[in-house]
C-alpha cells in the first residue's frame, strides 16, 4: 500500500540518481567555467597589466633620463659592432 | 547600371542616426518615433530584396566599384542565400530593439543613433564582397557595440564593455593578418594584388597554408560565435548591456562568426576545413553540453540565456562542419531561428528587470497569475527555443542534428543531449519565475504586457510560426548557396557528401 502510495518510490528513486548529481556536475562545471576558463582569460589580461606597470617607469617625462637611456642604447651598439668585428 | 539596393540598405541606417542627432535635443517625445520610423525603412528595403531574390547560387544584386586600384580593393557588395535571412533577420531586430528602448533615459539621441550605426555595420558585413571592406564593417561594428554595452550598461558596464571589445579585437588583429597573407598569395600567384572575394576563391592554396590561414580565420570567428573556450566574454556582455544590445548582439553579432566560417574557411580553405573539421565540431559538441549544463544552475535570469546561445551556437557550428545539405541548411536557419527566439527571451526578461529591477530567478515566484499575457509570451518562446515540432527551433534543431548525424554520428547523438538540456534549464527556470503562488509581496501587483510591449512581441511569434510550419519559404532560397559550398568541398578535396538523406533526395 505504502508503495503504490509513493509510485514505487520511483520520482524518489530518480531524484537521488540523476537530478541532484546532475545538478551537482552542472554546478561544478559553472565554476570551471567561472574559475579555470574565465580566470585563464582575465589571468592573460593581469599578466599584461603588469608587465605595463613594471615598464611604466621608464616613461618618466624626464628628459635627463630619455638622455641616459639613449646613451646607454648608443655605447651598447658601439660595444656591439665593435666586438662584432672582431670575431 | 542597377539601382544599389545594397549600397543604399547600408545608408538609410547611416542617415537615419544622422536625423536622429540632429532632432532638437529637448524634444525627448520625438527621439524614439523618428528612430523607429526610419528604422522601417530597411524593413521594405529588405523585403524587396526578399522578394526580388532569385533562388539560385551565386551572388546577386551586385555592385561593385574601385576604392584602391593598386591595391585591389573594391566597394564590391553582393548577397548569395546565406547573407540574404541574416539581412532581413538584421532589419528585422533593428526596430523591435528600438521599440523596447524607452526607458533608455542617458542621451536617448545617442543611443538611437548608436543601434543605428550598428545595423549599418551589421548589413555591411553580410553583404561585403571585398575582404577590406568586410573586415572594415566587421571591426566598426564593434564601436558602437562598446558604447552601448559601456554608457547604457548595469553595474559593471565598463569590464564588459572593455572584455568584449578586447577579446573581439584579439580574433581580428589575427584575421587581418590572414587577409594580409591572402593578398600577398594572389599576387605572387597572379601578379596583381586583389582583396576580392570572387578572385581569392580562385587561388590555389597549398594545404599546409591554408591550415594556418583556416586557424587564424577561425579564431576571430570562434570568439564570435563563441565557442568553448573562448565563450567567457558572453555572459558578462549580454548581462550588463542593455535590453536592445543584448537582442542585437545575441540576434545578429553572434552570427558574424557562423557566417565567417560559411563564407571564408569552409570556401577559401577547404581542404584544411575538412581536416580540422573534426576540432570544430568536438568544441561545438562541447559548447553544446557544457553551455547548457552551465545555464542550468544561473541564478540570473539574463546569465541563462546568455548561456543557452552558447549552447544553440554550438549546434549551429556542429551543423556548419557537417559538409552535408542537411547541415549547412539546418546551420543558416538555425542562426535565423536563434536571433528571433533568442532575441525574445531578452526582451522578456528586460521587461521584466524593468518592473522590477531584478533578473535574480530566487526573486520572482508565481508570476503567471499576475502577469498572464508575459507569461504566455514567454512560454511561447521557451518552447521554439527548446525546439518544440511546429515552431522554428524545431526546424532547425532536426536538420542540423540530420546533417551531422550522416558524417558524424557520435558527435550528432551527444548534441542530442543539448535538446533535452535546453529542455531543463528553460522549463525549470518558468516554473520558478512564473508557477505557484506569488508568494513574495512584490510579485503580487507587477503590471502585465501594455499594448506597445505586445506589439513588440507580434512580428517575432509570427516568424517563429512561420518559420516553424513552413521553412521552405527561406530553405528555397538558402539551398543553393550552401549546395555550392558543399559542391566546392568536394571539388577541391577527397570528401565525398554522405548519402544518408531523409525524405526525397535533393538531386
Amino acid at each position: 500500500m505504502n508503495a503504490s502510495e509513493n509510485a514505487f518510490w520511483v520520482d524518489r528513486f530518480y531524484g537521488k540518481t540523476i537530478v541532484l548529481p546532475g545538478k551537482k556536475l552542472a554546478q561544478g562545471m559553472a565554476s570551471f567555467d567561472s574559475f579555470f576558463v574565465d580566470g585563464a582569460v582575465n589571468g592573460v589580461a593581469g599578466v599584461v597589466k603588469r608587465i605595463g606597470v613594471s615598464l611604466k617607469p621608464l616613461q618618466s617625462g624626464y628628459v635627463r633620463s630619455y638622455g641616459a637611456t639613449f646613451v646607454a642604447g648608443v655605447i651598447g651598439l658601439v660595444i656591439f659592432f665593435l666586438t662584432r668585428g672582431s670575431l | 547600371m542597377d539601382f544599389p539596393m545594397l549600397s543604399v540598405l547600408i545608408l538609410v541606417p547611416v542617415l537615419a542616426a544622422v536625423i536622429v542627432m540632429v532632432l532638437p535635443a529637448n524634444r525627448t517625445e520625438l527621439h524614439l518615433p523618428v528612430a523607429l520610423v526610419l528604422s522601417l525603412l530597411p524593413v521594405g528595403l529588405a523585403g524587396v530584396l526578399f522578394a526580388r531574390f532569385e533562388s539560385a547560387a551565386g551572388f546577386q544584386f551586385v555592385e561593385q566599384a574601385a576604392l584602391i586600384e593598386r591595391w585591389g580593393i573594391s566597394w564590391h557588395l553582393g548577397i548569395d542565400g546565406i547573407a540574404l535571412p541574416l539581412i532581413l533577420l538584421t532589419t528585422v531586430l533593428v526596430p523591435i530593439s528600438i521599440a523596447a528602448s524607452t526607458s533608455i533615459a542617458k542621451s536617448p539621441q545617442l543611443f538611437l543613433a548608436m543601434v543605428l550605426l550598428l545595423e549599418a555595420g551589421l548589413i555591411g558585413v553580410f553583404s561585403a564582397l571585398d575582404l577590406i571592406v568586410f573586415f572594415v564593417f566587421f571591426e566598426a561594428i564593434l564601436i558602437p557595440m562598446y558604447f552601448i554595452i559601456g554608457i547604457w550598461g548595469s553595474e559593471n558596464r565598463i569590464y564588459a564593455a572593455i572584455k568584449f571589445f578586447l577579446y573581439t579585437a584579439f580574433g581580428s588583429a589575427l584575421m587581418l593578418a590572414g587577409i594580409i597573407a591572402l593578398s600577398v598569395l594572389q599576387q605572387q600567384k597572379t601578379g596583381f594584388a586583389s582583396f576580392d572575394y570572387n578572385e581569392l576563391l580562385t587561388l590555389e592554396i597549398a594545404p599546409g597554408t591554408q591550415a594556418w590561414l583556416f586557424a587564424v580565420f577561425g579564431i576571430a570567428f570562434a570568439i564570435k560565435v563563441p565557442m568553448f573556450p573562448v565563450h567567457t566574454w558572453l555572459p558578462d556582455a549580454h548581462v550588463q548591456a542593455p535590453t536592445a544590445g543584448s537582442v542585437l548582439l545575441a540576434g545578429v553579432m553572434l552570427k558574424l562568426g557562423t557566417y565567417g566560417f560559411l563564407r571564408f574557411n569552409l570556401p577559401l580553405f577547404p581542404d584544411a576545413a575538412v581536416k580540422y573539421a573534426p576540432v570544430v565540431a568536438t568544441l561545438a559538441v562541447i559548447g553544446i553540453v557544457y553551455g547548457a549544463a552551465v545555464a542550468i544552475v544561473q541564478t540570473d535570469l539574463k546569465k541563462l540565456v546568455a548561456y543557452s546561445s552558447v549552447s544553440h551556437l554550438g549546434f549551429i557550428m556542429l551543423g556548419i562542419v557537417a559538409f552535408t545539405q542537411s547541415g549547412l541548411d539546418g546551420g543558416v536557419i538555425q542562426m535565423v531561428n536563434h536571433g528571433i527566439t533568442t532575441g525574445a527571451l531578452f526582451l522578456l526578461v528586460g521587461m521584466l528587470y524593468e518592473r522590477r529591477h531584478t533578473k535574480l530567478i530566487a526573486d520572482f515566484g508565481g508570476l503567471q497569475k499576475t502577469m498572464p499575457i508575459f507569461a504566455g509570451v514567454f512560454l511561447f518562446s521557451t518552447f521554439a527555443s527548446i525546439g518544440l515540432p511546429g515552431l522554428n527551433g524545431f526546424v532547425g534543431e532536426f536538420l542540423v542534428l540530420v546533417g551531422s548525424y550522416a558524417t558524424r554520428p557520435v558527435f550528432a547523438i551527444i548534441a542530442t543531449a543539448g535538446v533535452v538540456l535546453a529542455a531543463i534549464y528553460l522549463l525549470w527556470a518558468y516554473e520558478r519565475v512564473f508557477t505557484g503562488e506569488p508568494d513574495k509581496p512584490e510579485n503580487v501587483n507587477v503590471p502585465d504586457l501594455n499594448l506597445r510591449e505586445t506589439l513588440i512581441f507580434v512580428p517575432l511569434i509570427i516568424l517563429i510560426l512561420t518559420l516553424g510550419l513552413y521553412p521552405k519559404v527561406l530553405l528555397n532560397r538558402i539551398e543553393p548557396s550552401t549546395a555550392a559550398i558543399i559542391d566546392r568541398i568536394e571539388a577541391t578535396t577527397d570528401f565525398v557528401e554522405p548519402t544518408f538523406v531523409i525524405g526525397e533526395p535533393s538531386e
